[in-house]
């Protein structure tokens, strides 16, 4: 049996996930995919690992590995969904999944409306990126006013584009939960640290253990299924007050160094397992 | 642990036996964000890139 895992900067997680393959039997070919050019329709092997921190490169590498008959996980279509927050949000909603409100601002005019329509403060972020960059927590005109400034000096239409989000008051804090193969292996709660509201990991946020409760399952599972995802990750929010759960952000390429260190879990281990049997299907 | 050779400052960095190709390294001596580049079987350090604007989850 053999694996390919895509990669263009591995880390722990990366690592990790080749010790697990190899400890099962499998083969991994390993493929940087900043050095290998990718042959259209090629099949380097059954099933195509995309682990490319890159977005768009992590997108066009599942989409190039499906063309040759792979199974990309996650697919190119998940990634595209999970890449782009906006695309996200608009289908969770479709399905019914509570989001929080979000409006998207697309031009200057439409910015002034944002503002005049949503209670302060608000969360505003660009659709792409991760590891909390570019995310303003807008409490008044004149952080709204710079935010919009920076960002329209930046070359990338996405950047320039605004998701203007209901702040969830959390306490500081979110779910954190990983599915693979429509199974919730664990979760977190993830604590920002600090004067931080932003709760990343990457952002020195902490994270804990917590037991999953039929609500916190039912929710990931559905929102895995909702952009057809086999190995994903999904934050969490829970309003302190009223306790309601609202669905934030889904990854395809999903980081789970904090989650193992918290749980013991051993994320690695789990995705090899389930690789193994879609390669046996 | 080979070393190999700093392009910032042209110290020493240690480098793991299993180090992969691309792997980020950060030089304590300089603070250099450096990547393990392989090719042709021989292995250096060059700076590595910026973090992109799609990189993430």
């Amino acid at each position: 049996m053999e694996v390919e895992l895509l990669y263009d900067m591995p880390r722990l997680e990366e690592k990790l996930m080749i010790e697990s393959f190899r400890q099962r039997g499998v083969e991994v070919k390993l493929t940087n995919v900043n050095t290998m050019p990718l042959l259209i329709g090629e099949l380097a092997a059954g099933v195509a690992l995309v682990r490319v921190v890159s977005m768009q490169k992590a997108l066009y590498s599942a989409a190039i590995r499906e063309a040759a008959g792979a199974i990309a996980i996650n697919s190119s279509t998940t990634l595209m969904l999970c890449g782009d927050k906006i695309l996200t949000l608009s289908k969770l909603k479709a399905q019914g999944l509570k989001i929080p409100r979000s409006m998207v601002v697309l031009g200057a005019e439409s910015a002034e409306v944002a503002y005049r329509r949503f209670p302060k403060p608000f969360v505003d972020k660009p659709p792409i990126g991760s590891w909390g960059r570019l995310v303003t927590l807008v409490k008044d005109k004149n952080t709204w006013r710079s935010v919009l400034e920076h960002r329209q000096m930046m070359q990338s239409q996405q950047l320039r584009t605004h998701i203007v989000q209901e702040y969830i008051e959390s306490g500081g804090r979110d779910i954190r939960t990983i599915v693979i193969g429509g199974e919730v292996i664990g979760a977190v709660v993830r604590k920002s640290v600090g004067d931080e509201w932003r709760t990343n990991v990457a952002l020195g946020g902490k994270t804990e253990p917590i037991k999953v409760n039929g609500e916190i399952a039912e929710l990931s599972i559905k929102a895995a299924k909702t952009v057809g995802g086999e190995f994903i990750s999904i934050d969490i929010l829970e309003d302190k007050s009223s306790g309601q759960l609202y669905l934030n952000e889904v990854n395809g390429v999903p980081e789970f160094k904090g989650f193992m260190e918290a749980t013991g879990i051993s994320v690695a281990d789990e995705l090899a397992k389930y690789v193994v049997s879609v390669m046996k299907r | 642990m080979p070393e190999l050779k700093c392009p910032v400052c042209f110290g020493a960095v240690k480098i793991p036996d299993d180090a992969l190709d691309g792997e980020l390294f950060e030089h304590e001596e300089c603070g250099a964000q450096l990547e393990l580049v392989t090719s042709n079987g021989s292995r250096t350090l060059r700076l590595a890139e910026e973090v992109g604007e799609d990189w993430g989850e």
